[in-house]
């Protein structure tokens, strides 16, 4: 099995990395908020948060193609709702193209949410990839989130590997017994064997856990204690935090 | 369908944050009585391959795509209780992995995808299956996207963010056409388990207290 699109940065070693992983979802989430909650982004704001997140893209030696690809790929898909509220009927008339009317709060608004999209995004990325995710689940635990989902999220980011590897094998199978395209039949067939085979296997991976002392606790290598370096970078973000706020 | 950060007010984002967590922890505390440890592994690769197949979009129309949501298909083989929480972990993981959803818009993501659209597919299908089985999963799997849209625009209306004579039209005509994919989509692939692997579709009933 050889996926890394989840999360490939994770196990670089830098200061970001290093950082606790309950500390970093505590910033991460509370960022998002603090930029969402605005009713207006100012651009000297955005660009400020903006850099923020670019100085802890650089300390955390993620590629920064890596980060922006990324961005890019995922923006178009947050935007796209935001295209009506472009095309809003409010306030002055600022431009007008083949017909289409763009109004001055209209386009104000569009560009608020967008900055509040890239942020949240950007933020989003940052925090993935610099976070081991059986960590990410293992902070979910100390907060006291239902175990339940957190087994599940664990046998999401197990399992989705065994069903696309399922499906690959299944349609390789196929594909090397036929010479014609595959029909929407045979497409039913391969998803439903492929739905089937992860199924099997989900099992015995299930019970060779239980045989080897899986309880449904997530545990990890390293205990993640909250350090004297946390409590500054907490410190310092709360901080910056504020004077967003504030400014 | 699924609302990004920014676009929804903190009254509406809390309130659905707020309805969402009642009735995914109701839902935790129902599977746990009647399901148990049993349905840990069928439940994590049912999301698994549901997560998978979020990734795969099909075209709509005027260049816009959909895939599927899989509340309705889930709720038909094990209940909507089991169906609210597997969809509420994809959507987390999605927000969490991709940012695909904003975390503040996790409530209302959870409720319309999550919620709404497992019970409201759920009950037609239990009210037509008598009549005919397989319409009835297609209309439920349909009815359920469409009504989940409708219930997107609401919040965004409500939001202040797009006016409703805007955001419902866009929104249901759009899901009305990935509702028909939807409904295939859950078609094939539960007369794939009733043909291939009719067992897994009794212990489903065994699990969910008769869910079928």
């Amino acid at each position: 099995m050889k996926h890394h699109f989840i999360d490939r940065y994770s196990n670089l070693e830098s200061p970001i990395h290093k950082l606790n992983t309950t500390l970093k979802l505590f910033l991460a989430v509370a960022l998002i908020i603090t930029t969402v909650i605005q009713s207006q982004i100012p651009a000297y704001k955005f660009v400020l948060i903006f850099a923020v997140l670019l100085i802890a893209l650089y300390t955390s030696h993620i590629p920064l193609t890596f980060f922006l690809k990324n961005l890019l790929i995922i923006l178009p898909f947050a935007c796209i709702g935001g295209l009506s509220i472009l095309f809003a009927n409010s306030g002055d008339l600022y431009s007008s193209f083949i017909g289409i009317k763009i109004y001055h709060q209209a386009l104000m608004n569009f560009i608020t949410i967008l900055e509040k999209s890239i942020i949240s995004i950007g933020t989003i990325i940052l925090f993935v990839s610099t976070t081991r995710f059986d960590h990410i689940l293992k902070s979910f635990q100390d907060i006291k989130v239902p175990s339940l989902i957190v087994a599940l999220l664990s046998f999401i980011y197990r399992y989705v590997f065994l069903v696309i590897d399922e499906f690959m094998r299944t349609k390789m199978a196929i594909v090397a017994r036929s010479s014609r395209q595959p029909t929407l039949t045979l497409w039913s067939y391969m998803i439903s064997r492929s739905f089937f085979g992860s199924l099997e296997r989900g099992e015995q991976i299930f019970q060779s856990m239980k045989a080897r002392g899986y309880n449904g606790t997530i545990k990890t290598l390293n205990n993640e204690n909250f350090t004297t370096g946390d409590g500054i970078i907490l410190f310092l973000c709360l901080i910056l935090y504020a004077l967003l706020w504030k400014l | 369908m699924h609302i990004p950060d920014g676009f929804l007010s903190i009254p509406v984002a809390t309130s659905t944050y707020v309805i969402s967590g009642s009735w995914v922890g109701y839902s935790i505390k129902r599977v746990r009585e009647e399901a148990g440890e049993k349905a840990i592994p069928t439940m994590g690769v049912l999301a698994a391959f549901i997560f998978a197949a979020q990734m795969i979009n099909f075209p709509v129309a005027g260049g816009t795509s959909g895939h599927l949501v899989g509340g309705t298909l889930i709720a038909i083989l094990f209940g909507p209780y089991v169906a609210s929480i597997i969809i509420s972990t994809i959507l987390i993981a999605q927000s969490l992995l991709f940012a695909d959803g904003g975390i503040t818009a996790l409530g209302a993501n959870i409720l319309n995808m999550g919620i709404i659209a497992p019970i409201v597919g759920f009950v037609i299908y239990r009210a037509l299956r008598k009549w005919h089985f397989k319409a009835s999963i297609f209309i439920a799997s349909w009815v359920s996207i469409v009504l989940s849209a409708a219930a997107c625009a609401l919040e965004l209306s409500l939001s202040g963010t797009i006016p409703i004579n805007v955001s419902l039209p866009a929104m249901v005509s759009v899901h009305a056409l990935i509702g028909i994919g939807e409904g295939l989509i859950t078609l094939f692939v539960i007369l794939a388990i009733e043909k291939f692997n009719p067992d897994l579709i009794v212990n489903a009933k065994l699990h969910t207290n008769n869910a079928r």
